[in-house]
Protein backbone atom coordinates (compact mmCIF):
# COMPACT_ATOMS: atom_id res chain seq x y z
CA UNK A 1 0.00 0.00 0.00
CA UNK A 2 2.97 2.26 1.06
CA UNK A 3 4.68 1.47 -2.48
CA UNK A 4 1.66 2.25 -4.17
CA UNK A 5 1.14 5.29 -2.99
CA UNK A 6 4.49 6.45 -3.31
CA UNK A 7 4.47 5.29 -7.12
CA UNK A 8 1.09 6.96 -7.47
CA UNK A 9 2.81 10.91 -5.77
CA UNK A 10 5.89 9.59 -8.19
CA UNK A 11 3.40 9.96 -11.31
CA UNK A 12 1.89 12.66 -10.44
CA UNK A 13 5.24 14.82 -9.71
CA UNK A 14 6.36 13.99 -13.27
CA UNK A 15 3.30 15.27 -15.10
CA UNK A 16 3.00 18.00 -12.69
CA UNK A 17 5.64 19.85 -14.85
CA UNK A 18 2.97 19.08 -17.88
CA UNK A 19 0.10 20.50 -15.90
CA UNK A 20 1.70 23.44 -15.24
CA UNK A 21 2.74 24.04 -18.54
CA UNK A 22 -1.05 23.79 -19.30
CA UNK A 23 -2.82 26.18 -16.53
CA UNK A 24 -0.29 29.00 -16.31
CA UNK A 25 -0.93 29.09 -20.56
CA UNK A 26 -4.82 29.83 -19.64
CA UNK A 27 -3.15 32.85 -17.11
CA UNK A 28 -2.57 36.10 -16.88
CA UNK A 29 0.74 37.58 -15.95
CA UNK A 30 -0.61 38.32 -12.32
CA UNK A 31 -2.00 34.99 -11.89
CA UNK A 32 1.61 33.23 -12.76
CA UNK A 33 2.52 34.85 -10.22
CA UNK A 34 0.38 33.93 -7.41
CA UNK A 35 2.35 31.28 -4.56
CA UNK A 36 1.97 28.86 -4.01
CA UNK A 37 1.04 28.28 -7.41
CA UNK A 38 -3.06 27.40 -8.10
CA UNK A 39 -3.63 23.68 -9.50
CA UNK A 40 -6.73 25.04 -10.86
CA UNK A 41 -6.14 28.90 -11.52
CA UNK A 42 -9.09 31.03 -10.23
CA UNK A 43 -8.68 33.12 -13.41
CA UNK A 44 -8.42 31.54 -16.30
CA UNK A 45 -8.12 33.44 -19.31
CA UNK A 46 -7.34 33.09 -23.29
CA UNK A 47 -5.93 35.70 -23.98
CA UNK A 48 -2.75 33.91 -24.47
CA UNK A 49 -4.66 31.91 -26.84
CA UNK A 50 -6.14 35.10 -29.30
CA UNK A 51 -2.61 36.15 -29.56
CA UNK A 52 -1.49 32.92 -30.98
CA UNK A 53 -4.66 32.96 -33.26
CA UNK A 54 -3.73 36.39 -34.53
CA UNK A 55 -0.41 35.80 -35.85
CA UNK A 56 -1.24 35.43 -39.59
CA UNK A 57 1.93 33.14 -40.39
CA UNK A 58 -0.12 30.94 -37.99
CA UNK A 59 -1.75 28.49 -40.47
CA UNK A 60 1.18 28.88 -42.86
CA UNK A 61 2.86 27.20 -40.00
CA UNK A 62 0.93 24.07 -39.46
CA UNK A 63 0.89 23.34 -42.77
CA UNK A 64 4.34 23.54 -42.74
CA UNK A 65 4.39 21.30 -39.91
CA UNK A 66 2.34 18.70 -41.63
CA UNK A 67 4.59 18.73 -44.64
CA UNK A 68 7.59 18.25 -43.18
CA UNK A 69 6.76 15.53 -40.43
CA UNK A 70 4.68 13.30 -43.57
CA UNK A 71 7.74 13.71 -45.30
CA UNK A 72 10.05 12.75 -42.76
CA UNK A 73 7.86 10.19 -41.62
CA UNK A 74 7.46 8.08 -44.88
CA UNK A 75 10.87 8.90 -46.39
CA UNK A 76 12.38 7.81 -43.50
CA UNK A 77 10.08 4.69 -42.72
CA UNK A 78 10.10 3.60 -46.12
CA UNK A 79 13.96 3.88 -45.93
CA UNK A 80 14.64 2.22 -42.54
CA UNK A 81 12.13 -0.58 -43.82
CA UNK A 82 14.08 -1.50 -47.07
CA UNK A 83 17.33 -1.37 -45.74
CA UNK A 84 16.08 -3.49 -42.54
CA UNK A 85 14.91 -5.96 -45.02
CA UNK A 86 18.12 -6.17 -46.84
CA UNK A 87 19.92 -6.84 -43.85
CA UNK A 88 18.00 -9.24 -42.47
CA UNK A 89 17.39 -11.37 -45.26
CA UNK A 90 19.84 -11.28 -47.66
CA UNK A 91 24.00 -12.74 -47.48
CA UNK A 92 26.16 -10.73 -49.45
CA UNK A 93 29.48 -9.61 -49.90
CA UNK A 94 31.16 -6.59 -47.31
CA UNK A 95 27.35 -7.26 -45.69
CA UNK A 96 29.70 -6.80 -42.49
CA UNK A 97 31.28 -3.58 -43.43
CA UNK A 98 28.20 -1.45 -44.83
CA UNK A 99 25.75 -2.10 -41.63
CA UNK A 100 29.23 -0.80 -39.92
CA UNK A 101 29.47 2.44 -42.79
CA UNK A 102 25.11 2.74 -41.62
CA UNK A 103 25.77 2.68 -38.20
CA UNK A 104 28.63 5.22 -38.15
CA UNK A 105 25.81 8.03 -37.94
CA UNK A 106 25.11 6.80 -34.33
CA UNK A 107 28.64 7.74 -33.06
CA UNK A 108 28.63 11.45 -34.46
CA UNK A 109 27.77 13.70 -32.60
CA UNK A 110 24.53 15.84 -33.81
CA UNK A 111 26.72 19.32 -33.23
CA UNK A 112 29.69 17.82 -35.61
CA UNK A 113 26.82 17.28 -37.86
CA UNK A 114 25.70 20.85 -38.11
CA UNK A 115 28.38 22.91 -38.90
CA UNK A 116 29.21 21.08 -42.18
CA UNK A 117 25.81 20.31 -42.94
CA UNK A 118 25.02 24.18 -43.13
CA UNK A 119 27.71 23.98 -45.82
CA UNK A 120 26.42 20.77 -47.93
CA UNK A 121 22.53 22.56 -47.53
CA UNK A 122 24.37 25.34 -49.18
CA UNK A 123 26.24 23.60 -52.37
CA UNK A 124 23.16 21.35 -52.57
CA UNK A 125 20.99 24.16 -53.38
CA UNK A 126 18.57 23.86 -50.88
CA UNK A 127 20.13 25.86 -47.75
CA UNK A 128 16.76 27.80 -46.56
CA UNK A 129 14.37 25.63 -47.83
CA UNK A 130 11.79 23.07 -46.09
CA UNK A 131 14.06 20.20 -48.23
CA UNK A 132 17.01 20.97 -45.84
CA UNK A 133 14.19 20.35 -42.89
CA UNK A 134 14.02 17.23 -44.01
CA UNK A 135 16.51 15.63 -45.73
CA UNK A 136 18.80 14.98 -42.90
CA UNK A 137 16.33 13.36 -40.99
CA UNK A 138 15.67 10.91 -43.57
CA UNK A 139 18.63 8.79 -42.69
CA UNK A 140 17.87 7.46 -39.24
CA UNK A 141 20.88 4.96 -38.09
CA UNK A 142 18.78 3.69 -34.96
CA UNK A 143 15.43 3.14 -36.91
CA UNK A 144 17.27 0.68 -39.34
CA UNK A 145 18.73 -1.00 -36.36
CA UNK A 146 15.21 -1.62 -34.97
CA UNK A 147 14.13 -2.86 -38.77
CA UNK A 148 16.43 -5.26 -38.64
CA UNK A 149 16.15 -6.35 -35.64
CA UNK A 150 12.42 -6.49 -35.82
CA UNK A 151 12.86 -8.55 -38.87
CA UNK A 152 15.36 -10.65 -37.67
CA UNK A 153 12.64 -12.48 -35.74
CA UNK A 154 10.36 -13.67 -38.91
CA UNK A 155 10.43 -16.92 -39.30
CA UNK A 156 12.36 -17.60 -42.61
CA UNK A 157 9.61 -20.62 -43.58
CA UNK A 158 7.00 -17.86 -44.10
CA UNK A 159 9.79 -16.27 -47.28
CA UNK A 160 10.15 -19.66 -48.26
CA UNK A 161 6.42 -20.39 -48.75
CA UNK A 162 5.68 -16.93 -50.29
CA UNK A 163 9.03 -17.33 -52.81
CA UNK A 164 7.16 -20.89 -53.78
CA UNK A 165 3.65 -19.37 -54.56
CA UNK A 166 5.89 -17.03 -56.90
CA UNK A 167 5.61 -13.83 -54.94
CA UNK A 168 8.68 -11.81 -55.78
CA UNK A 169 10.96 -10.17 -53.99
CA UNK A 170 9.19 -6.84 -53.57
CA UNK A 171 5.80 -8.26 -52.71
CA UNK A 172 7.27 -10.30 -49.97
CA UNK A 173 8.45 -6.51 -48.81
CA UNK A 174 5.20 -5.16 -49.28
CA UNK A 175 2.58 -7.54 -49.30
CA UNK A 176 4.31 -9.98 -45.83
CA UNK A 177 7.11 -8.45 -44.07
CA UNK A 178 5.88 -4.58 -43.96
CA UNK A 179 1.71 -5.79 -42.81
CA UNK A 180 3.32 -8.27 -40.07
CA UNK A 181 5.40 -5.72 -39.14
CA UNK A 182 2.85 -3.17 -38.27
CA UNK A 183 4.29 -2.94 -34.40
CA UNK A 184 7.91 -1.57 -35.76
CA UNK A 185 6.50 -0.04 -39.04
CA UNK A 186 4.53 1.93 -36.27
CA UNK A 187 7.01 3.10 -34.07
CA UNK A 188 9.90 3.55 -36.24
CA UNK A 189 6.76 6.10 -37.54
CA UNK A 190 6.53 7.52 -34.35
CA UNK A 191 10.22 7.91 -33.56
CA UNK A 192 10.27 9.80 -37.35
CA UNK A 193 7.77 11.61 -36.27
CA UNK A 194 9.16 12.97 -32.80
CA UNK A 195 12.65 13.87 -34.58
CA UNK A 196 10.84 16.10 -37.09
CA UNK A 197 8.46 17.50 -34.66
CA UNK A 198 11.61 18.46 -32.17
CA UNK A 199 14.55 18.73 -34.31
CA UNK A 200 14.82 22.82 -33.01
CA UNK A 201 18.44 23.48 -33.16
CA UNK A 202 19.02 22.92 -37.37
CA UNK A 203 15.26 24.14 -38.25
CA UNK A 204 15.61 27.57 -36.51
CA UNK A 205 18.93 27.88 -38.08
CA UNK A 206 17.64 26.77 -42.03
CA UNK A 207 13.71 28.09 -41.83
CA UNK A 208 14.95 31.74 -41.69
CA UNK A 209 11.94 33.11 -43.61
CA UNK A 210 8.91 33.46 -42.00
CA UNK A 211 7.14 31.72 -44.69
CA UNK A 212 9.00 28.46 -44.91
CA UNK A 213 9.14 28.05 -40.77
CA UNK A 214 7.76 25.15 -39.30
CA UNK A 215 5.19 26.17 -35.75
CA UNK A 216 8.11 25.18 -33.45
CA UNK A 217 10.66 27.24 -35.27
CA UNK A 218 7.64 30.33 -35.98
CA UNK A 219 6.62 30.22 -32.22
CA UNK A 220 10.09 29.82 -30.71
CA UNK A 221 10.99 32.67 -32.69
CA UNK A 222 8.61 34.78 -31.36
CA UNK A 223 8.96 34.13 -27.39
CA UNK A 224 12.14 34.13 -27.63
CA UNK A 225 12.47 37.50 -28.63
CA UNK A 226 10.77 39.22 -25.55
CA UNK A 227 10.68 42.07 -27.75
CA UNK A 228 8.52 41.26 -30.58
CA UNK A 229 5.14 42.85 -31.69
CA UNK A 230 2.60 41.67 -29.79
CA UNK A 231 4.35 39.57 -26.61
CA UNK A 232 2.77 42.39 -24.28
CA UNK A 233 3.03 42.07 -20.52
CA UNK A 234 2.71 38.31 -20.37
CA UNK A 235 5.82 36.97 -22.05
CA UNK A 236 5.81 33.84 -19.44
CA UNK A 237 1.89 32.81 -20.06
CA UNK A 238 2.87 33.04 -23.91
CA UNK A 239 5.57 31.08 -23.87
CA UNK A 240 3.71 28.72 -21.99
CA UNK A 241 0.74 28.63 -24.10
CA UNK A 242 3.38 28.13 -27.24
CA UNK A 243 4.62 24.91 -25.23
CA UNK A 244 1.16 23.59 -24.95
CA UNK A 245 0.00 24.45 -28.54
CA UNK A 246 3.44 22.43 -29.72
CA UNK A 247 2.52 19.62 -27.68
CA UNK A 248 -1.12 18.82 -29.23
CA UNK A 249 0.82 16.86 -32.41
CA UNK A 250 3.10 15.27 -30.04
CA UNK A 251 0.29 13.81 -27.79
CA UNK A 252 -1.94 13.11 -30.67
CA UNK A 253 0.77 11.20 -32.43
CA UNK A 254 1.74 9.34 -28.95
CA UNK A 255 -1.86 8.31 -28.74
CA UNK A 256 -1.98 6.50 -32.05
CA UNK A 257 1.28 4.37 -31.70
CA UNK A 258 1.42 3.97 -27.79
CA UNK A 259 0.41 0.29 -28.37
CA UNK A 260 3.30 -0.17 -30.67
CA UNK A 261 5.54 1.30 -28.57
CA UNK A 262 6.80 -1.24 -25.92
CA UNK A 263 6.72 -4.60 -27.72
CA UNK A 264 8.95 -3.34 -30.33
CA UNK A 265 11.42 -1.62 -27.60
CA UNK A 266 11.56 -4.65 -25.82
CA UNK A 267 12.65 -6.71 -29.05
CA UNK A 268 15.25 -4.42 -29.81
CA UNK A 269 16.85 -4.71 -26.28
CA UNK A 270 17.41 -8.06 -26.35
CA UNK A 271 20.36 -7.33 -29.04
CA UNK B 1 18.76 -16.79 -47.12
CA UNK B 2 20.15 -16.00 -50.65
CA UNK B 3 22.96 -15.25 -52.28
CA UNK B 4 22.17 -15.04 -55.32
CA UNK B 5 20.54 -11.12 -57.03
CA UNK B 6 21.28 -7.46 -56.78
CA UNK B 7 18.03 -6.40 -55.03
CA UNK B 8 19.78 -6.46 -51.74
CA UNK B 9 22.19 -3.39 -53.00
CA UNK B 10 18.70 -1.83 -54.65
CA UNK B 11 16.83 -2.21 -51.08
CA UNK B 12 20.26 -0.48 -49.37
CA UNK B 13 20.81 2.21 -51.80
CA UNK B 14 18.77 4.86 -50.65
CA UNK B 15 19.83 4.32 -46.64
CA UNK B 16 23.46 4.07 -48.24
CA UNK B 17 22.74 7.12 -50.73
CA UNK B 18 21.56 9.28 -47.56
CA UNK B 19 24.65 8.10 -45.69
CA UNK B 20 26.66 9.40 -47.66
CA UNK B 21 25.15 12.82 -48.36
CA UNK B 22 24.59 13.18 -44.37
CA UNK B 23 26.89 11.28 -42.29
CA UNK B 24 30.29 10.90 -44.61
CA UNK B 25 30.38 13.59 -46.14
CA UNK B 26 29.82 16.08 -43.45
CA UNK B 27 32.53 13.92 -41.64
CA UNK B 28 34.89 14.83 -44.11
CA UNK B 29 33.56 18.43 -44.42
CA UNK B 30 34.18 18.97 -40.72
CA UNK B 31 37.95 17.49 -40.86
CA UNK B 32 38.41 20.32 -43.56
CA UNK B 33 36.83 22.83 -41.94
CA UNK B 34 38.63 22.15 -38.69
CA UNK B 35 41.90 22.99 -40.58
CA UNK B 36 40.58 25.90 -42.24
CA UNK B 37 39.97 29.80 -41.30
CA UNK B 38 36.97 30.76 -43.26
CA UNK B 39 33.94 33.43 -43.37
CA UNK B 40 32.67 31.13 -46.48
CA UNK B 41 34.39 34.40 -48.41
CA UNK B 42 37.80 34.30 -48.03
CA UNK B 43 39.17 30.81 -46.89
CA UNK B 44 42.13 30.11 -45.28
CA UNK B 45 44.52 26.59 -44.44
CA UNK B 46 45.53 27.13 -40.82
CA UNK B 47 46.69 23.52 -40.14
CA UNK B 48 46.52 22.74 -36.62
CA UNK B 49 45.94 26.34 -35.67
CA UNK B 50 41.99 26.00 -34.93
CA UNK B 51 43.28 23.10 -32.58
CA UNK B 52 45.50 24.63 -30.34
CA UNK B 53 43.08 27.73 -30.25
CA UNK B 54 40.85 25.39 -29.26
CA UNK B 55 42.69 24.29 -26.51
CA UNK B 56 44.03 27.36 -25.27
CA UNK B 57 40.56 28.69 -25.16
CA UNK B 58 39.51 29.28 -21.30
CA UNK B 59 35.63 29.09 -23.10
CA UNK B 60 36.15 25.82 -24.22
CA UNK B 61 37.76 24.04 -21.72
CA UNK B 62 34.99 25.77 -19.16
CA UNK B 63 32.51 23.96 -21.45
CA UNK B 64 34.63 20.46 -21.13
CA UNK B 65 34.52 21.19 -17.16
CA UNK B 66 31.36 21.71 -17.57
CA UNK B 67 30.35 18.69 -19.76
CA UNK B 68 32.62 16.30 -16.77
CA UNK B 69 29.47 17.58 -14.34
CA UNK B 70 26.57 17.09 -16.53
CA UNK B 71 28.11 13.66 -17.38
CA UNK B 72 28.36 12.43 -13.52
CA UNK B 73 25.13 14.41 -12.58
CA UNK B 74 22.89 13.31 -15.46
CA UNK B 75 24.46 9.79 -15.52
CA UNK B 76 23.79 9.20 -11.77
CA UNK B 77 20.40 10.60 -11.79
CA UNK B 78 18.84 9.02 -15.38
CA UNK B 79 19.71 5.22 -14.63
CA UNK B 80 19.50 5.43 -10.28
CA UNK B 81 15.89 6.87 -11.23
CA UNK B 82 15.06 4.54 -13.95
CA UNK B 83 16.50 1.95 -11.91
CA UNK B 84 14.78 2.65 -8.45
CA UNK B 85 11.08 3.16 -10.48
CA UNK B 86 11.59 0.32 -12.37
CA UNK B 87 12.24 -2.17 -9.94
CA UNK B 88 9.79 -0.62 -7.57
CA UNK B 89 6.73 -1.25 -9.85
CA UNK B 90 7.79 -4.26 -11.82
CA UNK B 91 5.77 -6.80 -9.22
CA UNK B 92 2.80 -4.17 -9.42
CA UNK B 93 -0.09 -4.82 -11.84
CA UNK B 94 0.15 -3.95 -15.46
CA UNK B 95 -2.17 -1.25 -14.95
CA UNK B 96 0.31 0.34 -12.22
CA UNK B 97 3.48 -0.30 -14.56
CA UNK B 98 2.07 0.66 -17.38
CA UNK B 99 0.79 4.46 -15.68
CA UNK B 100 4.17 4.81 -14.47
CA UNK B 101 5.61 4.29 -18.22
CA UNK B 102 3.19 6.95 -19.83
CA UNK B 103 3.85 9.20 -17.41
CA UNK B 104 7.20 8.94 -17.33
CA UNK B 105 7.72 9.14 -21.01
CA UNK B 106 5.06 11.98 -22.08
CA UNK B 107 8.37 14.73 -20.82
CA UNK B 108 10.99 12.59 -22.82
CA UNK B 109 8.18 12.77 -25.74
CA UNK B 110 7.99 16.63 -25.67
CA UNK B 111 11.13 18.56 -26.99
CA UNK B 112 13.35 20.27 -24.83
CA UNK B 113 12.90 24.01 -26.20
CA UNK B 114 9.06 23.17 -25.08
CA UNK B 115 9.28 21.72 -21.82
CA UNK B 116 11.66 24.71 -21.01
CA UNK B 117 9.18 26.79 -21.26
CA UNK B 118 7.37 25.79 -17.75
CA UNK B 119 10.97 25.47 -16.24
CA UNK B 120 11.96 29.34 -17.05
CA UNK B 121 8.66 29.78 -15.10
CA UNK B 122 9.34 27.23 -12.19
CA UNK B 123 12.86 29.01 -11.85
CA UNK B 124 11.69 32.16 -12.53
CA UNK B 125 12.84 35.05 -9.33
CA UNK B 126 8.93 35.22 -8.48
CA UNK B 127 8.43 31.38 -9.45
CA UNK B 128 7.81 28.24 -7.84
CA UNK B 129 11.23 27.28 -6.48
CA UNK B 130 11.95 30.90 -4.92
CA UNK B 131 8.83 30.46 -3.01
CA UNK B 132 9.60 26.98 -1.78
CA UNK B 133 12.53 27.75 -0.50
CA UNK B 134 11.51 30.87 1.14
CA UNK B 135 9.24 28.85 3.26
CA UNK B 136 12.50 27.80 4.88
CA UNK B 137 13.29 31.64 5.22
CA UNK B 138 16.13 31.19 2.24
CA UNK B 139 16.24 34.35 0.13
CA UNK B 140 15.74 34.15 -3.39
CA UNK B 141 17.85 33.03 -5.91
CA UNK B 142 18.76 33.99 -9.48
CA UNK B 143 18.94 30.23 -10.34
CA UNK B 144 20.58 30.36 -13.76
CA UNK B 145 22.82 33.47 -12.92
CA UNK B 146 25.46 31.13 -10.79
CA UNK B 147 26.60 27.67 -9.15
CA UNK B 148 22.80 26.47 -9.34
CA UNK B 149 22.48 26.44 -12.81
CA UNK B 150 24.29 23.13 -13.92
CA UNK B 151 22.38 20.81 -11.25
CA UNK B 152 19.35 22.80 -12.48
CA UNK B 153 19.72 21.87 -16.04
CA UNK B 154 20.51 18.56 -15.30
CA UNK B 155 17.69 18.01 -13.26
CA UNK B 156 15.78 19.26 -16.12
CA UNK B 157 17.42 16.69 -18.67
CA UNK B 158 17.32 14.47 -16.13
CA UNK B 159 13.31 14.82 -15.55
CA UNK B 160 12.89 15.14 -19.11
CA UNK B 161 14.92 11.85 -20.34
CA UNK B 162 14.34 9.05 -18.11
CA UNK B 163 11.12 7.61 -19.41
CA UNK B 164 12.85 6.39 -22.46
CA UNK B 165 15.54 4.25 -19.90
CA UNK B 166 12.53 3.60 -17.70
CA UNK B 167 10.87 1.89 -20.68
CA UNK B 168 14.54 -0.07 -21.09
CA UNK B 169 14.76 -1.37 -18.18
CA UNK B 170 10.85 -2.36 -17.60
CA UNK B 171 11.72 -4.24 -20.96
CA UNK B 172 15.14 -5.78 -19.67
CA UNK B 173 13.34 -6.81 -16.66
CA UNK B 174 10.44 -8.37 -18.59
CA UNK B 175 12.42 -10.58 -20.15
CA UNK B 176 13.96 -12.18 -17.07
CA UNK B 177 12.78 -15.69 -16.45
CA UNK B 178 10.20 -15.83 -13.74
CA UNK B 179 11.38 -19.23 -12.46
CA UNK B 180 14.83 -17.49 -11.50
CA UNK B 181 12.11 -15.42 -9.14
CA UNK B 182 10.30 -18.91 -7.91
CA UNK B 183 13.19 -20.36 -7.12
CA UNK B 184 14.65 -17.56 -5.06
CA UNK B 185 11.21 -17.45 -2.83
CA UNK B 186 10.96 -21.31 -1.99
CA UNK B 187 14.87 -20.50 -0.81
CA UNK B 188 13.69 -17.78 1.56
CA UNK B 189 14.70 -14.92 -0.13
CA UNK B 190 12.58 -11.75 0.50
CA UNK B 191 11.91 -9.37 -2.29
CA UNK B 192 14.35 -7.25 -1.91
CA UNK B 193 16.92 -9.74 -1.88
CA UNK B 194 15.73 -11.06 -4.90
CA UNK B 195 15.80 -7.25 -6.48
CA UNK B 196 19.32 -6.95 -5.59
CA UNK B 197 20.99 -10.09 -5.60
CA UNK B 198 19.27 -11.32 -8.83
CA UNK B 199 17.39 -8.62 -11.27
CA UNK B 200 20.49 -6.25 -10.72
CA UNK B 201 22.80 -8.42 -11.36
CA UNK B 202 21.25 -9.65 -14.56
CA UNK B 203 20.57 -5.78 -15.33
CA UNK B 204 23.98 -5.16 -15.81
CA UNK B 205 24.37 -5.34 -19.62
CA UNK B 206 21.09 -2.94 -19.77
CA UNK B 207 22.58 -0.56 -17.10
CA UNK B 208 26.56 -0.42 -18.86
CA UNK B 209 24.04 0.35 -21.91
CA UNK B 210 22.59 3.18 -20.63
CA UNK B 211 25.33 4.74 -18.72
CA UNK B 212 27.02 4.76 -21.72
CA UNK B 213 24.24 6.55 -23.87
CA UNK B 214 23.77 9.32 -20.92
CA UNK B 215 27.41 9.75 -20.84
CA UNK B 216 27.27 10.18 -24.43
CA UNK B 217 24.27 12.30 -24.52
CA UNK B 218 25.35 14.84 -21.73
CA UNK B 219 27.53 16.69 -23.44
CA UNK B 220 25.41 17.29 -26.38
CA UNK B 221 22.58 18.80 -24.15
CA UNK B 222 21.85 22.07 -26.56
CA UNK B 223 18.56 23.17 -26.37
CA UNK B 224 17.84 23.34 -22.49
CA UNK B 225 21.13 25.11 -22.35
CA UNK B 226 19.80 27.52 -24.89
CA UNK B 227 16.69 28.27 -23.76
CA UNK B 228 17.33 28.43 -19.93
CA UNK B 229 20.98 29.03 -19.10
CA UNK B 230 22.64 30.20 -22.27
CA UNK B 231 26.00 31.58 -20.06
CA UNK B 232 29.92 30.57 -20.13
CA UNK B 233 29.38 28.97 -16.78
CA UNK B 234 26.28 26.90 -17.81
CA UNK B 235 27.80 26.22 -21.27
CA UNK B 236 27.94 22.21 -22.44
CA UNK B 237 30.33 21.03 -25.20
CA UNK B 238 27.81 20.84 -27.70
CA UNK B 239 26.36 24.99 -26.76
CA UNK B 240 30.07 26.15 -27.06
CA UNK B 241 30.64 24.88 -30.31
CA UNK B 242 27.08 25.76 -31.35
CA UNK B 243 27.77 29.60 -30.17
CA UNK B 244 31.65 29.51 -31.47
CA UNK B 245 29.68 28.53 -35.07
CA UNK B 246 26.80 30.74 -35.25
CA UNK B 247 26.77 33.41 -33.08
CA UNK B 248 30.82 34.14 -33.21
CA UNK B 249 30.96 32.61 -36.81
CA UNK B 250 34.49 31.32 -36.64
CA UNK B 251 33.62 27.64 -38.04
CA UNK B 252 36.90 26.94 -38.13
CA UNK B 253 37.72 26.91 -34.78
CA UNK B 254 33.73 25.42 -33.82
CA UNK B 255 34.90 22.50 -36.68
CA UNK B 256 37.86 21.81 -34.47
CA UNK B 257 36.28 21.94 -31.44
CA UNK B 258 33.86 19.66 -32.55
CA UNK B 259 36.37 16.91 -33.93
CA UNK B 260 37.97 16.88 -30.30
CA UNK B 261 34.41 16.32 -28.93
CA UNK B 262 33.43 13.65 -30.82
CA UNK B 263 36.92 11.80 -30.68
CA UNK B 264 36.20 12.26 -26.77
CA UNK B 265 32.72 10.42 -27.04
CA UNK B 266 33.96 7.85 -29.46
CA UNK B 267 36.35 7.13 -26.91
CA UNK B 268 33.77 6.32 -24.53
CA UNK B 269 32.27 3.41 -26.74
CA UNK B 270 35.62 2.09 -27.23
CA UNK B 271 36.44 1.79 -23.66
CA UNK B 272 32.82 0.43 -22.58
CA UNK B 273 34.02 -1.94 -25.08
CA UNK B 274 37.10 -2.90 -23.32
CA UNK B 275 36.25 -2.87 -20.07
CA UNK B 276 33.50 -5.49 -21.03
CA UNK B 277 36.04 -7.72 -23.05
CA UNK B 278 38.35 -7.54 -19.91
CA UNK B 279 35.87 -7.27 -17.15
CA UNK B 280 34.26 -10.28 -15.27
Amino acid sequence: MVRKVLVAAFCVLMLLPLWFLFTGSIQSIKGLMIMPAPIFPANPTLANYSWLVQIPELVRWVFNTGFITLSVVLGSTLVSAMAGYAFAFYNFKGKKLLWMLLMLGLMIPSISKIIPLFVITNQLGIAGTQLSAIMPLIFAPTLIFLARNYFETVPKSLLEAARIDGANDWQILFRIILPISQPIVGCIALFSAISALGDFVWQQLQLQDNQVATLLVGLMRMVQNKNADGMGINPIGKAMMVGVVLMVPLLIIFSVANKYFTNSLSGAMKE
Amino acid sequence: MRKQGRIQYILMAPALLFCAVFVLWPIVDLLWLSVHKTDFIQTKFVGLGNYAKALESTQFWQAIGNSALYIVLITVGQVGLALIVALSVMNMKKRWIDFTRIASYLPALTAGVIIAMVWRWVFHYNGPANWLIGLFGAQPVQWFAGEFSIPIVSLIVIVSGFGGYLIMTLAAIQSINKDLFDAARIDGASELQIKLRIVLPILRPSIGMMVLLTAISAPQIIETVMMLAPYDHSASAAFAIYKEAFQNGRHGLAAAMAVITTIVLIGFTLVKGKVEKHGA
